[in-house]
């Protein structure tokens, strides 16, 4: 049995959120329409369509460990190593198809990591965490919601814990508790696809001290919940999409947004708390979220799937495909992208079961691949735009070409072959603008650099892995080296 | 498979798709080249499922040499199931341009058998 929404049933279940949303200092009263928030929630659709076409659904859906139904696959709890494959595939495959962000990973990393911490607080304290979260897990696979897994607070001061800021509120805090729940106070930043979500899933920035337990909480609420507000990111080039037309923006379809999320006095009842001033657990809920996150940074190998498409294109186009060094400059890219893909994989397939029964990715892997993630889309981005050329920042706009005074030049002298339409030429050069510098490289460039963790992050959590003694004792042993004990 | 003297009267396919996370191929159009081919070489009521349910055959398609969803509980042994893959049939080179009429051929003979 399928309780999985269709595209169409997202979206008209999101016109019913009452979300308070800004964006150029106005509210947003038509969020759904809006033509600069629009292409990223036809991304988040893209998870619910797929689902439902039978040459997707192996990868696409699973069955609840929970009911026994089909269910999304983003709304899964991994319970198999095949779980967490399917998971590095699916990221790949959506990312394939939309050439962006589709921001719906962060709420199943966010569900995963807390069916783990939930069951290891109550193992400690005899809490029952895990069977509230098991019932609003149950919720969320019944409804087939999308969840916005919101963990990095403000930080202000980096030197300083929370309970020394000298703004209380620049992390997530409980500032009362009633008999019904408790009242929050502070900010998300960085909500990726936060205005497309059903649901908002808190969780602690960093690891804490019994100082800071008012900062330790994890919690759940409605997306458009009172006191929640949204401040809409600027996006590089994100006025495009508001200009009409159907080229500059370079990909017509798709997109994605992040936001800072204000939470100005909320109520959160208790049946939705999920820890509660356990300061020792928040570092654990950090890094398995992480570590699952950086998983699924398999998104960047779909997104360079269509950049590596974009760019042999052009370079056809161009009649610059042959040229040993352009083919060479391909393969490269390739190279890079397959080794992403390998990382993901890798991470996976050495992942194991923990106490709860959910399966986690090898934590050591998942972080090689994220630090990976740091670079290769970079390099990737700059052999793109070296096979494309200039043109593409300095191209006129669609406007232009299209205007009955001057369009008749740029027809004639941005003709690539003579077989081939200028328009063509045009459109990919835009789409190569638009994932290296445009509204999508905030998702394949600067994202992939910060989000799930900045490179020092990672950095820190592959130091704490590896096992540097066992390393130097075999390289002692094969050189003769004989230390006393 | 049912027959009626030499013609098939009624067949039932069922078809499995991998997930495709990066198919080398068209799977769809792949899977509407066999249906049409079959369609177009017997007469008969030809029904094409991708639900998991009962059949007389079942195709598995790959969308790449991994076969990641070649599984055993896939398989349950009901009914006889046949592997396609990006020039490949049953693990068996076959051009991709050749694999409609090549699985055609597969099934007449095994309808023969039964």
């Amino acid at each position: 049995m399928s309780i999985m929404m269709t595209a169409a049933q997202y979206e008209e279940s999101l016109r019913k959120l009452n979300l308070v949303v800004y964006m150029f200092g106005k509210k947003v009263e038509n969020v759904v329409d809006n033509p600069i928030i629009r292409p990223s929630m036809n991304a988040v659709s893209m998870t619910y369509e797929l689902a439902h076409k039978p040459e997707y659904e192996d990868i696409m859906t699973a069955t609840s460990h929970i009911s026994g139904k089909k269910i999304n696959r983003f709304c899964h709890i991994h319970q198999n190593i095949d779980d967490l494959i399917k998971k590095s595939k699916m990221g790949r495959l959506l990312g394939s198809q939309t050439g962006c962000c589709f921001q719906r990973c962060v709420g199943m990393d966010a569900i995963n990591a807390l069916s783990m911490t939930t069951f290891d607080i109550d193992a400690k304290y005899g809490t029952e965490y895990n069977k509230r979260f098991l019932k609003y897990l149950e919720y969320v696979q019944e409804k087939d919601l999308t969840c916005d897994g919101a963990m990095t607070d403000p930080k202000g001061d980096r030197s300083l814990p929370p309970h020394q800021q000298a703004d209380p509120d620049l992390f997530m805090h409980v500032i009362e508790e009633r008999n019904d729940g408790i009242v929050v106070r502070g900010a998300k930043a960085h909500q990726t696809g936060a205005v497309n979500s059903h649901e908002i899933i808190i969780m602690p920035t960093i690891s804490m001290r019994e100082e800071d337990k008012d900062y330790a909480i994890s919690f759940a609420l409605p997306s458009d919940a009172e006191g929640i507000t949204y401040i809409i990111g600027r996006q590089s080039c994100d006025t495009r999409k508001s200009e009409g037309g159907n080229m500059d923006q370079g990909n017509l379809f798709f997109g994605g947004h992040e936001a800072l999320v204000i939470f100005d006095d909320v109520f959160v009842p208790w049946e939705r708390v999920f820890m509660y001033k356990e300061y020792n657990f928040a570092g654990q809920l950090v890094e398995q979220f992480a570590s699952y996150h950086r998983q699924s940074y398999a998104c960047k190998v779909g997104v360079g799937d269509v950049l590596i498409g974009a760019t042999q294109t052009i370079a056809e186009y161009n009649g610059a495909d042959r040229a040993s060094h352009v083919r060479d400059k391909i393969i490269e890219m390739n190279q890079l992208n397959e080794t992403l893909y390998c990382g993901c994989i890798a991470c996976a397939s050495e992942g194991h079961r923990e106490p709860s029964g959910t399966y986690y990715v090898n934590t050591l892997l998942s972080n090689v691949h994220k630090q990976n993630i740091t670079r290769f889309p970079y390099e990737i981005a700059r052999l793109a735009q070296d096979i494309a050329g200039g043109l593409m920042v300095t191209l006129p706009s669609e406007k232009d070409f299209k205007s009955p005074e001057i369009g008749k030049w740029m027809e004639k002298y941005y003709k690539g072959k003579a077989d081939l339409p200028t328009e063509h030429r045009m459109r990919i050069l835009r789409l190569i603008e638009n994932i290296t510098l445009g509204t999508a490289a905030v998702g394949y460039l600067t994202e992939s650099m910060h989000g799930a963790g900045s490179p020092q992050a990672q950095r820190i959590m592959i130091s704490r892995q590896i096992n540097l003694k066992s390393k130097q004792e075999v390289a002692k042993r094969l050189c003769g080296i004989k230390e006393k004990d | 498979m049912r027959h009626q003297g030499e013609r098939l009267i009624r067949f039932k396919i069922r078809i499995k798709y991998c997930g495709g996370c990066n198919p080398h191929y068209d799977r769809v159009k792949l899977v509407e080249e066999i249906e049409k081919y079959i369609r177009t070489n017997i007469s008969g009521e030809i029904t094409i499922t991708t639900r998991d349910e009962s059949a007389d055959v079942g195709i598995i398609i790959c969308g790449c040499s991994v076969c990641c969803v070649d599984r055993e509980h896939i398989k349950d042994g009901t009914y006889q199931w046949h592997v396609v893959g990006p020039d490949m049939l049953d693990y068996r080179q076959v051009p991709i341009t050749k694999i409609a009429a090549t699985l055609f051929a597969v099934l007449m003979e095994e309808g023969q058998k039964t």
